[in-house]
């Protein structure tokens, strides 16, 4: 291992040019592939208050059509009524717990009475949504099923919102205006990035203390609000699809006298299906966007790893007289082989290392132009922190990815130097 | 000298194949990038067919009984009374210049409603959008006519109950023969699949697009009027005077509690509409952003694989290099010759690269506009950038060991021969 290492030194010493090259060939690929590595974690790796990402499946939104394939036909996506999401979703029984909840917040106004209002992002939820989701909470608590069977108008706020209304954020038991109706604030929870892109909002207030109930369409079938269903484990998923399937089935008959069907498009998703797709009439193609980053990850090694082997090859030119000593003295091609890559390994680890450093400083520095998210006119910028960034599977792919571009980049050159004929090397000839 | 001359020439045709394969793989991946960037600059330019400038969208919000300030059991004409209210003190406002309603209307919006029109036996399929709006909606957002018709007339028609067409209408048809939108003019049509009343068509619009960075059938739109008075129009759209766009809504916001709020109506929220474009052309940004990274990551890897090759190369050339200037090769000749083995090699190379990038075009991985994939025209030019950017790159990696070769004291150099 030693004599690896000092091997290493001396090489990158006599040739400084050529390794300086390869280190930061090497780091800007790794920079750039770890780079749309995070870019996709925000979407899918878990963090408070959406831990439990890996057990979602996502119903945020449904479809009916009015004919299905006839020529003319309409066709409603979006939101779903409570009616529809309570046949289709209450009664599920293989999962943990579902929540209901309007998938979009509203700016609203929120202030304390006789005084000038500040705009809030207020979402309306049921009691589970705080089951689903781990929020920390600084004061007080969520608001309970009686409360929110009963419609109270309580309300968790998030502690930037209590300081911007109360100047302080030990608010509990609080009265203050949402909407210009009375609330008492029943908890305050620690700020959520806007990458938590369910759970996220500042203010949240039982749906049933306000009208978004009512506010339905098409015979009650579509209106503001959406589903999230936490599995008790991942493996779980494909039954929870069977039995809403089942249940989309029965509510068909139900609704039949409407003229409406609803179709599935193979809802509910789960983290990764719901992240690539922002459109209620569209399927999002997982499998798409999977090969798309496969094709991304390919030539972000690819090119780089050309000209890693070009210079590889190109550094061992200048010692095959040392290959063909070493080889005279009985050195086996293995050996070589292996010698030759590690020595490398020793640079693509380094300069892999520092590729991974580079994206998370410039993931943490760069947050608000690297994760702005489409679709969203929120004023709050996407927030991250380290263990959004630095999570353990992150660390792994970068290393795999180095592993794979040392192979690349040096196992033609160094499997060509080993196999070398010994009289040839020593003639320096290669 | 034979054997070293040779030896010489394979080692460095060797390292050229390493070259070659890159540039020929980068060409590829450039040429899709360029084509990406023609495709969305040629989109950006094209006219909108409104203007969003100096906009705001007004959310207005209803009470509900919980609040002490609720209005209990009014009748519908006090709430359609309060609409009026509401729209009227903000088109008093000094600063405001028009104040339109609409469903499923403003440009940018994510939440559309579909409808198509019916003439004699013709009737355009696939989505077209329906905007349902007030006569004002056209002031705020400026639509046109291609008669030259102003939006203040293109109100008026509305207010006749006269309906408005885009011009690409039956632009994406083929069973329409001939006919274009501009045919439509002062014709009586069917909407909404209801044939129990007609509707003349007043005008023809210049193409509302849908956003900046949109082709295709969601640019086609057909303009309904509707009342102020009907409930569900429930966008509230402002336009305010160039020269008083200052503070606007900061100063709408201080005046809510005492003016803006209209028995059960309140303004909950205002919103510039340049935020409202910025994000809905986000995702078409950062896609450009992500394809400009890869266009950098890539042209570094261009210049820091022909840095390396050339400067290994150069060392092992000295020797070379010093003969050629002995025997009157000029600096600058050196340099033009280093340069131009870079060059070549692309020269090489790019017709390759083109076969590729036409077969892609042929099978559709490419970036879909005006009507296809592929025309000469458009891959010639992405192929033409493509090579110059790449051909800029080889220079430059190659100038630094070019210009450490050309500075070669011959004498020094062939001493230790």
């Amino acid at each position: 291992m030693m004599n690896i290492l000092k091997q290493t030194w001396v090489q990158v010493k006599s040739q400084k040019m050529l390794s300086i090259i390869s280190v930061i060939g090497t780091a800007l690929s790794i920079f750039l592939i770890m780079v749309v590595v995070m870019l996709q974690q925000v979407k899918v790796a878990p963090f408070a208050p959406e831990s439990n990402r890996d057990r979602f499946l996502h119903a945020k939104a449904a479809s009916i059509t009015s004919g299905d394939g006839a020529p003319t036909h309409w066709e409603s996506n979006g939101c779903i009524s409570y009616r529809s999401a309570r046949y289709l979703f209450e009664e599920l029984k293989t999962p943990e717990a579902v929540t209901i909840y309007t998938p979009s917040t509203t700016t609203s106004p929120v202030s304390l009475p006789a005084s000038t209002a500040i705009s809030a992002d207020v979402m309306e939820t049921d009691d589970k949504f705080w089951k689903v989701f781990d929020f920390t909470f600084i004061d007080g608590k969520p608001y309970d099923r009686s409360a929110f069977e009963a419609g109270l108008p309580e309300a968790v706020i998030s502690e930037s919102v209590a300081r911007r209304v109360f100047g302080s954020t030990n608010v509990a038991g609080k009265d203050l205006l949402i909407n210009y109706v009375p609330y008492k604030v029943a908890g305050v929870v620690k700020d959520v990035s806007t990458l938590a892109t369910t759970a996220y909002a500042t203010v949240w207030v039982p749906f049933t203390s306000t009208n978004v109930v009512s506010n339905n369409w098409n015979g009650d079938i579509m209106g503001s609000l959406g589903v999230t269903i936490l599995a008790r484990d991942s493996k779980d998923f494909d039954d929870i699809k069977r039995e809403y399937e089942a249940n989309v089935e029965k509510y068909n008959k139900e609704i039949s006298s409407s003229g409406w069907k609803m179709i599935t498009r193979n809802r509910p998703y789960d983290q990764e299906k719901q992240s690539c797709g922002a459109w209620a009439n569209i399927e999002p193609d997982v499998e798409g966007a999977r090969r798309l980053r496969l094709i991304i990850y390919a030539i972000l090694l690819i090119v780089p790893a050309i000209n890693l082997s070009s210079m590889t090859d190109s550094r061992l030119r200048r010692r095959v007289e040392e290959i063909g000593v070493r080889r005279a003295f009985g050195c086996r091609r293995s050996e070589l082989f292996v010698g030759l890559l590690g020595e490398n390994l020793v640079i693509t680890l380094f300069a892999g290392f520092l590729g991974w450093l580079m994206s998370v400083v410039f993931a943490w520095l760069c947050s608000s132009f690297l994760f702005a998210q489409p679709y969203s006119i929120s004023t709050v910028e996407p927030k991250v922190d380290m263990a959004m960034l630095v999570q353990p599977s992150t660390f792994f792919w970068a290393l795999i990815f180095c592993f794979i571009l040392n192979f690349l980049s040096s196992g033609i050159p160094a499997w060509r130097a080993s196999r070398t004929n010994v009289v040839n090397a020593l003639n320096a000839k290669l | 000298m034979d054997q070293k001359l040779f030896k010489q020439i394979k080692n460095e045709w060797r390292s050229n194949m390493w070259l070659a394969l890159e540039l020929f793989i980068v060409s590829v991946v450039m040429w899709y990038i360029v084509d990406y960037l023609y495709v969305s600059y040629s989109l950006v330019h094209e006219p909108l067919g409104f203007d969003v400038e100096h906009c705001y969208k007004i959310d207005v919000g209803t009470l509900n009984e919980k609040s002490p300030d609720y209005i209990q059991d009014a009748s519908s004409e006090e709430w359609e009374e309060w609409r009026h209210v509401m729209e009227d003190r903000l088109s008093r406002r000094p600063e405001i210049e028009a104040v339109g309603l609409g469903f499923c209307a403003y440009p940018y919006d994510t939440s559309n409603s579909g409808t198509t029109l019916m003439y004699d036996t013709i009737s355009p399929t696939g989505f077209i959008i329906k905007r349902e709006i007030t006569p004002d909606f056209i002031k705020v957002f400026r639509y046109t006519g291609i008669n030259g018709e102003t939006p203040e007339q293109l109100a008026e028609m509305l207010k006749r109950g006269e309906i408005l067409v885009s011009e690409n209408l039956l632009d994406m048809n083929e069973n329409i023969g001939n006919m274009k939108a501009k045919d439509l003019l002062g014709k009586e049509v069917y909407v909404n699949w209801d044939t129990t009343r007609t509707f003349k068509v007043g005008a023809v619009l210049n193409r509302v697009k849908y956003s900046d960075y949109m082709q295709g059938q969601m640019n086609r739109t057909i303009v309904l009027p509707i009342g102020t008075s009907t409930s569900y129009a429930n966008q509230w759209v402002v336009r305010v005077r160039e020269n008083m766009d200052n503070d606007f809504e900061k100063n709408l916001r201080a005046d809510i509690d005492r003016h803006f709020r209209v028995g059960n109506l309140y303004i909950a929220n205002i919103v510039p509409f340049d935020r409202i474009r910025d994000s809905y052309v986000r995702e078409n940004k950062l896609q450009l952003r992500n394809m400009l990274a890869g266009m950098g990551f890539l042209l570094l890897n261009i210049f820091l694989g022909l840095l390396g090759t050339f400067w290994f190369r150069t060392q092992q050339r000295t020797q070379d290099i010093a003969v050629r200037m002995v025997s009157g090769g000029t600096r600058a000749d050196i340099f033009r010759l280093l340069i131009g083995e870079g060059l070549l090699l692309l020269t090489v190379v790019t017709p390759l690269a083109l076969a590729v990038d036409v077969n892609l075009a042929h099978f559709e991985i490419n970036t879909f506009y005006d009507g296809g994939f592929f025309s000469w025209g458009r891959m010639l030019v992405s192929v033409g950038v493509t090579y110059l950017i790449m051909a800029l790159m080889i220079a430059v990696g190659i100038a630094i060991p070019a210009y450490r070769a050309m500075r070669i004291t011959p004498a020094l150099a062939l001493r230790n021969e």
